[in-house]
């Protein structure tokens, strides 16, 4: 199992490492120019694509900090789950409780139910204004 | 003091109680015996147990002395110092099963045994059961050597009787939720429910030991009480067995809160269609109430690991086990970081990815 662990460590460097530095593909073959021959004369189309033209490459916005955060994010979730599972193991090592009650040893068909009432006492409401 | 020393007639080895045969069985020829019939060759005809709440109550009060006992081994003599309350024991000497009569006489006497049913043999399977799944479990815990060192040992219970009567009042309300419009309606109804009658219980044990832990003793339970027996000193042979140190007065309050307990809860079954209904009074007695004494079999497993005790119990009637079981900080550790690792590359990579 140590070994494990230790095998773990290297393949999560090396994971990490890869997320942190990667970089996006550049944007997709061909340019706005390239699309305006195929499209009509709607002139939305026309000031979207001049729009795009005048615009920069597509930067990735996702840099070392985005996935730092991302992994802060998840490094959080995986310290509660590790905690609430290896607590589930633990507390799966203990067996002795004490009876809350004596249905085991209850006579079969003894149970007698003489008085049974259920009595209407108030009534209350509430109204809340939905949000949206 | 009296001992009873139960002799192979064949070749005069010390007999113990098969688990698996239910007769008395000789290590050394193979032999095997009646119980009843050894029984009646030792002492004759087993004199009946007249056990009733008073005379036994009377009985408790002149016997319940624990203090240290001598007794004289029958088989080579030697003279061995026990606990008072201990009624059947091996002789340290020459390991015969000595059976210390004066445990159970007049008012101590048990009203039934259930004999051993789980051998020793089952047991190492039970234990290696027990410590399956567990991934925190130091693996070199359950060795042979301690499932070897397990001692069978009869331990006294009060068996209680009774018949539980009375009412219960319940606080109960029915919530429901709408939509009306641009409004959210949440409306509460709130009741009060009454109900009242009678459950009665057979058999409901309390452990009569104080050295006993209770709380072990009730999660090793149930046990078949229909395989309740007479009881004979013949059962207890390779066994150890105690004498009760408990009064059943002391157990009483436990056994009626059990009782009560699933009383309330067997009326709260009969309350259906309400979001929450909560117990409020409570006005619950016993009748008929009536209390046995008898000697229940269970496996007790001793560890040390690490500097810490364990103790192990074993239903010797069912097999069930119970215990705690020594959490390795190094696997905990491992499995800690392991998950945290596991968890924090899948997620980060699937966050990074959206």
């Amino acid at each position: 199992m140590k070994k494990r662990i230790l095998l773990l460590i290297p393949v999560l460097l090396l994971m990490t490492g890869i997320l942190v530095f990667h970089k996006p593909a550049a944007k997709a073959a061909g340019t706005a120019s390239d699309v305006r021959l195929s499209v009509t004369e709607d002139k939305t189309s026309v000031v979207f694509l001049t729009t795009a033209d005048k615009g920069t490459d597509e930067k990735p916005d996702k840099t070392a900090g985005f996935y730092i955060k991302k992994f802060l994010i998840a490094a959080v979730i995986g310290l509660i789950a590790a905690a609430i599972t290896v607590g589930i193991m633990t507390s799966g090592m203990k067996n002795i409780r004490k009876s809350s009650n004596a249905k085991d040893y209850v006579v079969k068909d003894s149970f007698v139910l003489r008085v049974s009432e259920d009595r209407f006492l108030r009534e209350e409401g509430k109204r809340t204004r939905k949000s949206n | 003091m009296d001992n009873t020393f139960y002799k192979c007639p064949a070749c005069g080895t010390a007999l113990q109680y098969g688990a698996a045969s239910g007769k008395l069985e000789c290590a050394s020829c193979g032999n095997t015996y009646e119980v009843a019939e050894m029984e009646a060759a030792v002492r004759g005809a087993d004199p009946q147990s007249t056990f009733s709440w008073g005379n036994y109550k009377a009985g408790l009060q002149a016997n319940t002395d624990t203090t240290t006992k001598v007794y004289i081994c029958k088989s080579c003599g030697a003279e061995i110092l026990t606990d008072g309350t201990t009624a059947a024991t091996h002789c340290p000497y020459c390991d015969s099963e000595v059976v210390i009569n004066d445990a159970f006489d007049g008012g101590l006497r048990p009203n039934g045994v259930i004999p051993f049913k789980v051998t020793k043999e089952q047991m190492k399977q039970i234990v290696a059961n027990f410590g399956k799944g567990k991934k925190l479990l130091p693996r070199d815990f359950f060795t042979n050597k301690r499932v070897n060192d397990v001692q069978g040992i009869y331990v006294p219970f009060w068996l209680f009787d009774g018949t539980v009567n009375g009412t219960v009042e319940f606080d109960a309300k029915k919530v429901s939720r709408y939509d009306d419009g641009n409004y959210r309606v949440e409306e509460t109804k709130y009741y009060s429910l009454e109900r009242g009658g009678q459950l009665s219980f057979k058999n409901v044990p309390v452990d009569g030991a104080v050295k006993m832990d209770d709380a072990m003793m009730e999660s090793i339970g149930p046990y078949r009480f229909e395989e309740l027996t007479d009881f004979q000193t013949a059962y207890l042979s390779g066994y150890l067995a105690d004498r009760f140190d408990q009064d059943p007065d002391d157990s009483v309050p436990r056994a009626e809160e059990l009782m009560k307990a699933s009383t309330v809860e067997r009326f709260r079954e009969t309350t259906k269609g309400y979001s929450e209904v909560r117990d409020k009074n409570k006005s619950l007695s016993v009748s008929n109430p009536s209390v046995k004494y008898v000697l229940l079999p269970v496996y007790i497993i001793n560890c040390k690991y690490g500097g810490k005790d364990y103790r192990y119990a074993i239903n010797g009637q069912t097999g069930k086990m119970v215990g705690e079981l020594p959490v390795s900080k190094q696997r905990r550790r491992a499995y800690f970081w392991g998950i945290f690792g596991a968890v924090t590359v899948i997620l980060g990579t699937i966050l990074s990815l959206l």
